[in-house]
């Protein structure tokens, strides 16, 4: 028995190295445009280098004035990637003007004008979410921007909001639509299986959901495609 | 030795004195008027006139009470007068002082001549409208001067103040004097080579109305032999700068109501923001509509 086992083992090994050989030696037009293309790695996108991880020490010193180069100074939380929008402004026939107004001015009160001046300066929170949230035509994750997103969410996510989110998702979904555009901000938490928490379903929900598919489907389809049920149920038909 | 200081620092000291203003001091008690103010006292010719609500006083006599509405103001102390009182100008409040002026001059009798309409029909140089700025019309404009060989009658920092005033476009002020550090003096000499234009600063190191507008119109100055004469080519200066409307405006003035209505409040004004694209820009180093020039000194890292 050890015997055929141990030639098993061999016989194995033999063919492993046997396959290996054999890719090795013949590569393929594919694998040398991935080995050419491993080596000149694509500049990674703003958003991207701004996910490496790192600590932010700016919100803790609040004087901090940024390095001296035009956009490095902390704005109202905002982040704006001036050389990523470039392009879509002169598409757009928009300039640096939109943002930074630069019309004529006939007020001479230095303390009406700064105070004037610092609303015009003001980020405009339409015109940015004009392309980045309702046409979507730009990323549109939030914290791209917004550094800190404690100061754009309602006062309620303050505490704990998290476990006490479900009876105001459920009076007004659009509300939460508002900002989380994405449903795998939801689903990436209530359909993950990899963990033995409730999710959004009590435990032992998959023996007892037939009843309430039944008396409301629509809200099952608020989250669950039909392919969803048919991983299951297709075999029972 | 120490006499003689001792009476240059006396001196002095009254000299200073005497340009003080006393804040205590009213108009009968001191009888100055504040810096720039119309004169008062002198009689109206006869085909003279001034409006209903701006009465003159005997023998036709321009006095405080003629364009002033509160009462007594020639003896109230100049720190107490309430400048900001719709009173203060008689027919106030007025946007700008040249609107109270217009009630009794004639504003287009009174309009400067645009210098920087520099060419005649002909295309021939206006000399006249040189002098306004420089000592004596400058002969060789076909090459870069030193700063110093333009003889101008004021430092190019001030010049532009004795005509325009400190704040005629917004973020005006917000540049005046902001002093570029080396990494952005080492981007404006990079412009200036790559786009063969001038992006002057102050001999401070600081930015100045002519570091972005060019006060020669174009053609003036060979922009070939002389980078001085680069700028923005369709401009008439006669037209001015142009605008249109976008519907951007209504966007940007809904975003920025609520903060404007509170700063009104607060200030008791009734200010307003507009949004409109130019459509034609005079008298630039660079075209600003595309953000040309904004990107000649500014760069960004993303």
């Amino acid at each position: 028995m050890l015997f055929r086992l141990l030639t098993l083992f061999m016989l194995l090994s033999l063919g492993l190295a046997d396959a290996r050989l054999t890719a090795d030696d013949t590569p393929s037009a594919s694998s040398a445009e991935q080995a050419a293309s491993a080596q000149t790695p694509k500049p990674p996108r703003w958003w991207e280098k701004r996910d490496k991880p790192g600590i932010n020490l700016l919100p803790l010193f609040p004087e901090v004035q940024g390095t001296g180069r035009t956009g490095d100074k902390p704005t109202a939380g905002i982040h704006y990637p001036h050389r990523a929008h470039f392009k879509i402004m002169e598409q757009e026939g928009d300039s640096c003007l939109l943002c930074h107004g630069f019309g004529p001015n006939t007020l001479t009160d230095k303390k009406q004008l700064k105070s004037l001046t610092t609303i015009a300066n003001e980020p405009l929170r339409a015109v940015c979410h004009d392309c980045h949230v309702d046409e979507r035509r730009g990323p549109w994750r939030c914290d791209l921007c917004h550094d800190d997103r404690t100061r754009i969410w309602p006062v309620d996510h303050n505490y704990s909001y998290i476990d006490h989110h479900g009876e105001a998702g459920r009076r007004d979904e659009a509300a939460c639509r508002e900002c989380h555009l994405d449903l795998s901000f939801c689903t990436n938490c209530h359909l993950r299986r990899d963990t033995a928490g409730q999710g959004y379903h009590p435990l032992g929900y998959r023996s007892l959901h037939g009843l309430e598919a039944r008396i409301d489907t629509l809200s099952c389809g608020r989250c669950h495609n039909t392919p969803y049920c048919d991983e299951c149920h297709r075999a029972q038909r | 030795m120490r006499h003689l200081a001792l009476i240059a620092w006396l001196a002095w000291t009254l000299v200073a004195r005497a340009g003080e203003e006393d804040p205590d001091a009213s108009y009968d008690t001191s009888k100055r008027l504040p810096a720039l103010h119309h004169a008062v006292g002198m009689s109206l010719p006869v085909d003279w006139s001034t409006p209903e609500h701006l009465p003159l006083g005997p023998e036709r006599r321009v006095e405080c009470s003629t364009c002033h509405g509160l009462k007594n103001l020639e003896r109230m102390p100049y720190r107490t007068v309430d400048k900001k009182s719709a009173r203060f100008l008689r027919g106030g409040p007025y946007a700008t002082l040249t609107a109270f002026c217009s009630n009794c001059h004639d504003p287009a009798a009174l309009k400067r001549p645009n210098i920087h309409s520099m060419l005649d029909d002909s295309g021939k140089i206006r000399e006249d409208h040189c002098t306004y700025c420089h000592e004596a019309v400058p002969q060789e404009r076909e090459r870069p001067h030193r700063a110093v060989d333009y003889r101008l009658r004021l430092p190019p920092e001030q010049l532009c103040y004795g005509c325009h005033g400190k704040t005629p476009h917004f973020n005006a002020l917000e540049h005046q004097a902001a002093k570029p550090d080396e990494a952005m003096r080492r981007h404006i000499r990079e412009s200036e080579r790559q786009q063969g234009i001038r992006l002057p600063l102050s001999g401070e190191g600081q930015v100045m109305c002519p570091t972005c507008h060019a006060p020669h119109q174009y053609g003036v100055i060979d922009e070939r032999k002389n980078p001085a004469g680069r700028s923005v080519q369709a401009a008439d200066p006669e037209r001015g700068i142009e605008y249109q409307a976008h519907p951007w405006n209504a966007v940007i003035q809904a975003d920025k109501q609520d903060r404007l209505d509170s700063l009104n409040h607060e200030l008791h004004t009734t200010l307003q923001l507009e949004y409109r694209r130019i459509s034609q820009e005079v008298l630039l180093r660079q075209a600003a509509r595309d953000g040309t020039l904004c990107l000649a000194c500014h760069q960004f890292r993303d």
